[in-house]
């Protein structure tokens, strides 16, 4: 575990430092002494999953299109988020941007059999999101428990679109296959504090880059893109996203 | 006292010289002027085509030379040993140049099925003088070296394994040798030209197929990756392409076409059979093994054969000819709305909910970066 808190520090630490004035310790975090004891204004995300939008659950639909085209497959969905604090109340408050890619691919369906072709079509998503975050760290700081339990919630914007076996953007009379989706994130999720597996490269980490801590956590999402309840196609769904934050 | 002197010159050397070539970049390079490829064809040969190929050394004080030797590359030019570059002393600006290269010196009679490399050799180097004998010396400091190929071995026919058709495509699985730079699709329409419409779900949708543009450019899609590659330009009306007629079926896939590649084209050479061919479509990808030829014709029938070409330009025998038809093929979206999916596509100018809650959750942030100004300033 000590090798994969270092190498995620190694790994990750050349992006966290773009946009950062300088790369020496700060005078305040040099002073503040204890591992994450320096301010804390920014955590950054990197979150992944899967998710199955409910495109078959659509009213109307006379068959289970999703199903035929993709089968049992799940959508891979990448994301990253970055936050920033606004008040403290037994832990940080803060305002997130997030954004990520989701996709997920199938072949074609011949006209002549019904049986899958060679072409390849795909649905892929680009979910933007406008979160408010809150992380109780409450446990941490009182009693040193390195867990922090989280929510998140925020209004989503889902860019979507599908491809034909040309590659291009699918289309069906005057109707293309590309559009976006209003809705909305809900989630709650559990990260654990790496820190207290090496106190010592946690803290090279801070004053070397500036990143108080690293978290691993896990969370319980709610993402719905459906215009609210709207009609036309569903990419909504509920999953599991794990990934590491990054406190600085 | 031999062993003494060759010593010092030794020391001479390791002293003098990276002083005096030390402020430069020091190199020697050879290189192909961009686009070359490495090697001649036998229809290079015999055309008595040449290869540009650049030479530069920044050696100051160094004397510089280039030439061709059969073997390995040798400190000095063989007797006999073309010179592409005689013997030079580098200046402070380097030596640089162009040399063209003939097919011959490599390998001058034009063999069939042979391989054979020449290497062009760049020398840099002094003349070492021993200061008590007397006698000179060639040491050389640096050098570098180019293969040259002659290359008149074709590459192994390709095995046409299966043919399958997509949308206004027909995709192709094949097997064939490693020797191989480009894969080139011959192909061309089996009976007369499909006049059905279809159907958006089944029945009725305005056929996608597309005519052959006979001016167009044909680009390759191989799924290996060679997508990069231009396509060919059409080489003319085909009599016969290797492909006998086998007109009224449509949705097959793979099968084999009468004639093969060989039908009425038993005298003529590959080169000679695939200028013969109307339509053509390249990968560029050698290691691909699969690709797909785009911009067909949906329900018309096809007959395709394959041809692979190596580095060099040499053609193989074309594989044997198969069959295949294009076909609508209905992609997610389509499956999605023939099953009575309501999507349209667009951005949700409609979505009330979402534009109402924009504008709100902007207030809201603002509301929230102004709360934290004002803590902070307490």
């Amino acid at each position: 575990m000590k090798r994969m808190v270092t190498l995620a520090l190694v790994l990750l630490a050349p992006s966290l430092a773009l946009g950062q004035e300088e790369i020496l310790p700060s005078q305040e975090s040099l002073r503040a002494g204890p591992v994450g004891a320096s301010s804390r204004d920014w955590t950054l995300e990197f979150n992944g999953g899967r998710f199955r939008p409910r495109i078959d659950e659509e009213p109307g639909l006379t068959g289970s299109p999703y199903n035929d085209i993709f089968g049992k497959k799940s959508m891979w969905l990448f994301e990253g988020e970055l936050d920033y604090k606004l008040f403290d109340l037994l832990g940080p408050f803060s305002l997130g941007l997030a954004g990520g890619y989701g996709v997920v691919w199938g072949r074609g369906i011949a006209s002549s059999d019904g049986q899958p072709a060679p072409d390849t079509t795909t649905l892929s998503t680009v979910p933007l999101r406008l979160l408010a975050v809150y992380r109780f760290q409450w446990f941490n700081e009182a009693f040193g428990i390195p867990l922090v339990p989280f929510v998140k919630a925020g209004l989503a914007h889902t860019i979507w679109w599908i491809t034909n076996g040309t590659g291009g953007v699918a289309g069906f009379g005057e109707g293309k296959a590309l559009g976006g989706k209003w809705g909305y994130q809900l989630s709650g999720g559990l990260a654990f504090e790496l820190n207290i597996l090496d106190r010592e490269a946690a803290r090279d980490f801070d004053q070397q880059w500036g990143v108080n801590s690293v978290l691993l956590q896990v969370q319980y999402a709610r993402l719905t893109a459906d215009n609210f309840g709207g009609a036309g196609i569903d990419l909504s769904d509920d999953a599991w996203l794990f990934g590491l934050a990054f406190e600085f | 006292m031999n062993m003494r002197s060759g010593l010092l010159a030794a020391i001479a050397l390791a002293v003098l010289v990276p002083q005096t070539a030390s402020a430069q970049t020091s190199t020697i390079t050879l290189a192909f002027v961009e686009g070359e490829k490495t090697g001649f064809n036998q229809a290079d040969c015999k055309a008595k085509k040449t290869k540009s190929v650049r030479y530069e050394c920044n050696y100051p004080g160094t004397e510089f030379m280039v030439f061709l030797s059969s073997g390995s590359c040798p400190d000095e030019p063989p007797d006999g040993a073309v010179m592409v570059r005689n013997k030079v002393t580098v200046g402070a600006d380097g030596v640089a140049g162009v040399a063209e290269i003939k097919a011959e010196d490599v390998n001058e009679d034009c063999p069939d099925d042979t391989t054979s490399t020449i290497r062009l050799c760049a020398v840099a180097g002094f003349k070492s003088t021993n200061v008590y004998g007397g006698s000179t010396t060639w040491q050389v400091y640096d050098r570098s070296e180019l293969t040259l190929t002659y290359d008149s071995e074709p590459p192994s026919a390709p095995k046409l394994a299966e043919t399958v058709g997509g949308e206004n495509s027909i995709h192709l699985t094949w097997e064939g040798g490693s020797d191989v730079d480009q894969w080139i699709a011959c192909y061309e329409k089996i009976g007369e030209a499909p006049s059905a419409v279809e159907d958006a779900c089944g029945a009725g949708r305005e056929t996608s197929a597309l005519e052959e543009d006979p001016g167009r450019d044909y680009r390759g899609a191989s799924d290996g990756g060679g997508e990069d590659d231009a396509g060919v330009e059409e080489t003319g009306e085909s009599e016969d392409a290797g492909v006998a007629e086998d007109a009224g079926e449509t949705g097959d896939a793979g099968e084999t076409a009468d004639a093969g590649g060989e039908s009425g084209s038993g005298t003529l050479s590959p080169a000679e059979q695939l200028a013969t061919c109307a339509l053509q479509f390249r990968f560029a990808d050698g290691s691909a093994r699969k690709g797909a030829i785009t911009k067909l014709v949906n329900n018309q029938k096809y007959g395709v054969k394959l041809f692979a070409m190596d580095a060099a330009g040499n053609l193989s025998p074309p594989s044997a000819a198969l069959t295949a038809t294009p076909q609508q093929v209905y992609d997610f979206y389509e499956r999605y709305r023939c099953q009575g999916g309501a999507e349209e596509g667009g951005f949700g100018c409609s979505a009330g909910a979402g534009m109402t809650l924009l504008p709100l959750a902007g207030l809201a942030v603002l509301g929230l970066l102004r709360r934290r100004d004002t803590r902070s300033a307490e």
